[in-house]
């Protein structure tokens, strides 16, 4: 397993996505990982903006990467305030369907990382929410 | 992530490169918001983009808007695969208009006018 900490903030998001790219890559297909790097992204960065930020802490993101037999898991634990994104409400079908005009953006991170990994789970572990995305190893890529 | 602009025949062309994220969309999107609503046509080159999160789906919404607001259309060329699911998956995909390159694009631009015809 490869862990690393980062500041809570926006600039971490691109090393974080290097940071799970470099670990995904070997044994996912390029679009799994795309999947899996944006679900992190998008869950990084509401945890900068909405976790911390807006109640004005500073404060950490820990990312751990582990390649398992058959599965990649990446956990994020953060000590802003519980939030469970796994529940959170999506935008609905009409939402999705209408005019760029009309469309009110909300949700669209939580879809993406809800949709952008087969497993997704959340709990609140003492102080610190933790959040894993589970991405299962397509048939023959395994890691040597 | 860079973003650069430049116009010719009636046609801003907007160059981004890089990955689209929650720290550089609201940067983008001010620099571009400041040259692109007076814009008739806009051409953007979204080949060199390599990541984009719902940030950048919101600045796409944001710039559609400035562009149409105005009478203006709005084409993005390039764009790979893995953000054009991301597109397709958020209902993007049906209201905006993606070609494959840039000539394409211009292409488009000028197809558009000439069906505006008489337009203002």
């Amino acid at each position: 397993m490869q862990k690393r900490t980062f500041p809570a903030e926006l600039e971490s998001l691109a090393p974080i996505r290097d940071f799970v790219r470099a670990q995904a890559a070997p044994v996912l297909d390029t679009p799994a990982v795309y999947k899996l790097v944006l679900a992190v992204d998008e869950l990084s960065t509401n945890v900068v903006i909405h976790g911390y930020g807006k109640r004005g802490i500073a404060g950490h993101l820990d990312v751990a990467v582990s390649i398992q037999d058959g599965f990649v898991s990446v956990t994020l634990e953060d000590q802003a305030p519980p939030f469970d994104a796994s529940v959170a409400a999506l935008p609905t079908p009409e939402m999705l369907s209408a005019p760029l005009e009309d469309r009110h953006p909300g949700g669209l991170g939580l879809m993406l990382i809800r949709d952008g990994v087969d497993i997704f789970h959340y709990e609140r572990a003492g102080d610190r929410n933790r959040n894993t995305l589970i991405k299962h190893l397509a048939d023959c890529r395994r890691p040597e | 992530m860079s973003c650069s602009v430049t116009s010719e025949n009636g046609i801003a062309t907007v160059t981004l490169t890089g990955e689209i994220d929650g720290q550089s969309a609201p940067s983008i999107q001010d620099e571009l918001l400041k040259v692109l609503p007076g814009e008739g046509k806009v051409l953007v080159d979204f080949s060199r983009v390599t990541f984009l999160s719902s940030a950048g789906l919101r600045l796409l919404l944001v710039l559609t808007r400035a562009v149409r607001g105005g009478g203006g259309t709005l084409v993005l060329a390039g764009v790979i695969d893995p953000i054009r699911e991301v597109m397709e998956q958020t209902g993007f995909l049906t209201h905006l208009t993606l070609v494959p390159t840039l000539s394409d694009g211009l292409a488009e631009l000028d197809a558009a006018s000439a069906a505006q015809g008489h337009a203002p």
